[in-house]
């Protein structure tokens, strides 16, 4: 599955971190099956957003969150640290990560977060 | 061999370490940055001091110019000819690692070793020790930045590369063989430059024109057995100089500096980024931490932590510190920033591969203004802010770098650099930032501010040395 910024020439450094994780775990063919057709999912992180739509062939990268299927949100270490070690649970009860909208939807994206650790 | 003055240095120093190999002669003419040259007219590679002290020799009695060159990189121009019909000595070629004492912490090195060499000689026969590394490709000269003052990893600690050097061996422009620091002395130690006169300062800083170092002792370090480094990203360039500044003072780190945030990018792979998400941060500050002890490490993190929460207390939003480790998980691309040596390749290898910079030491009281200044002149040109401090000798004085790649194969982007850099130059020089390496443009447009009895000095120390001015004619012209 492909992965693409909405505007190539303004693409912030979360869209840059983010799209390098989702490569990685995207080049996994079973995953990237998983979540295709995902919709959108927001992302915060150290006072920058985006929001990455999950399309059957491709996701897009665009700035802002725009309205979403879920949102994860976070400090870059908190964030860092669910996406290295899978750590979701006691950043959320400690209130470092933050999330709202559909859990599913989110439990997908952990699925590639997974994938890229590998 | 195609002139007469080839075969004339052949006679002296063997065929096979003189070439006119159009091609060579034509890439003798630029380095990486916007200057210009001309072609030499030949190029020596000597294998052997007999050899260096032939050539000048010959050189003075002939009065034909002499450059010295090691890797050609990134230097300014300094190791350009500027007039024709000049002898380009190559000195790549002697690149042997002499000897290594490591109860004395020093090494003896020829001018062609590299990091990278250093690195691995190291690492494999003296663990007990460590080397500092700058941030110059790990195929270039270790002596080479030693002899301009350069920056390395353990600079903050330990000064600037040339107070590494407990002395050099160089032929003078008549042939004449020196040793400066202990070993002019004796055989026995090359340690120390201590008790001697220091007559070493006369190869530092001045570009090959009073000698060509063949050898030298440069100083090791003691090996730390735990190693961490850090990143910690801000959002106010003046709080990131304030806890710089901070930690400088707690002398808990062998390392510390502040990349703007095109840095960030342009490891993800943007050749030139200008624009800035609103939310993004402003710069990241880098950080190595060393010990031997856990206890003594735990204590220095302790610190750092109690910094950023003091800043934080006081307004200042930072993310991190994040261990490098996790950030080459996360994106592959940091490992370039996670061991030195290191091939910054994002700077490097681009269309028409030009890099070039403002490098600059001076007061880290001043950094704030003098940052601000030059990444406001960069965006007015059009190009990404992109500076890098670091506070030296104790945070005695800093460095400060506004650093831009361009297209050397287009006149209208070299001139565009060249223009935006004599902006900066003349921006920051009255705020007390001196060009390090130099470059002659800098000297034409800000020269006649230097002391004139320093200049008068400098005049006389060269021409006693090199009377008949042929040792890098027009560098550091008095």
């Amino acid at each position: 599955m492909d992965v693409r910024f909405s505007d190539p020439a303004r693409v912030s450094l979360l869209a840059h971190i983010f799209a390098s994780i989702l490569r990685r775990g995207l080049a996994d063919a079973g995953v990237a099956r998983k979540v295709s057709g995902l919709g959108r999912i927001g992302v915060e992180m150290a006072g920058m957003a985006i929001t990455a739509e999950f399309g059957d062939a491709a996701v897009t990268l665009s700035g802002g969150r725009t309205s979403c299927r879920a949102w994860v949100g976070g400090g870059m270490s908190d964030l860092l640290e669910v996406c290295l070690r899978g750590a979701v649970i006691k950043p959320w009860l400690e209130g470092r990560v933050r999330w709202g909208g559909n859990p599913f939807a989110l439990l997908k994206l952990l699925s590639v977060l997974a994938a890229a650790r590998k | 061999m195609s002139s007469s003055l080839a075969s004339r240095l052949a006679a002296l120093v063997g065929e096979a370490a003189v070439s006119t190999d159009p091609a060579r002669l034509r890439e003798a003419a630029r380095d990486l940055t916007e200057i210009r040259g001309v072609a030499p007219e030949v190029v020596v590679r000597p294998a052997e001091v007999a050899h260096v002290q032939a050539v000048l020799r010959f050189a003075t009695a002939e009065k034909i110019p002499v450059v010295p060159v090691i890797y050609n990189t990134n230097i300014g121009g300094l190791a350009i000819p500027q007039r024709p019909g000049c002898i380009l000595l190559d000195m790549a070629g002697m690149n042997r690692i002499l000897s290594v004492n490591p109860d004395d912490l020093y090494m003896v090195v020829e001018p062609g070793v590299r990091w990278d060499q250093v690195k691995d000689h190291l690492d494999r026969n003296f663990p007990q020790t460590r080397f500092a590394y700058s941030l110059s490709p790990p195929d270039t000269s270790v002596l080479a930045n030693c002899l301009m003052d350069g920056l390395l990893n353990l600079s903050l600690r330990f000064g600037t590369s040339s107070t590494w050097l407990n002395g050099v061996e160089a032929v003078l422009p008549d042939g004449t063989l020196v040793r400066t620091g202990a070993a002019a002395w004796t055989q026995a130690q090359w340690c120390t430059s201590s008790p001697m006169p220091d007559l070493t300062g006369l190869f530092v800083n001045l570009h090959g024109t009073t000698g060509i170092v063949t050898k030298a002792s440069v100083r090791l370090q003691h090996a730390k057995r735990l190693r961490r480094r850090f990143f910690m990203m801000g959002y106010d360039l003046r709080a990131c100089f304030a806890t710089v500044r901070a930690l400088v003072r707690e002398e808990i780190c062998d390392d510390i500096g502040v990349l703007t945030w095109p840095v960030a990018k342009m490891l993800f792979g943007e050749r030139r980024p200008t624009w800035r998400d609103p939310g993004e941060p402003l710069a990241m500050i880098y950080l190595d931490v060393s010990s031997n002890r856990q206890a003594e490490m735990d204590l220095r993190l302790a610190i750092l932590e109690e910094t950023l929460d003091a800043s934080r207390k006081s307004g200042h939003a930072w993310q991190g510190p994040l261990d490098v480790r996790d950030l080459v998980k996360i994106e592959p691309a940091f490992q370039k920033l996670a061991e030195f040596p290191t091939r910054l390749d994002f700077m490097l290898d681009h269309p028409g591969g030009g890099l070039s910079w403002v490098g600059t030491y001076g007061p880290t009281s001043r950094w704030d203004e003098a940052t601000e200044t030059s990444l406001r002149i960069m965006q007015e040109h059009g190009f990404p802010p992109f500076g890098v401090a670091r506070p030296m000798a104790q945070g005695h004085f800093g460095v400060l770098r506004l650093i831009e790649t361009f297209d050397r194969d287009k006149p209208e982007e070299a001139a565009a650099v060249a223009k935006m850099n004599a902006a900066i130059v003349e921006a920051i020089l009255p705020m007390g930032f001196i060009p390090y390496k130099t470059p002659e443009w800098v000297f034409a447009a800000h020269g006649s501010r230097i002391d004139p009895g320093f200049r008068e000095l400098l005049r006389r120390v060269r021409t006693a040395i090199d009377p008949a001015g042929v040792l890098n004619p027009g560098k550091w012209p008095v």
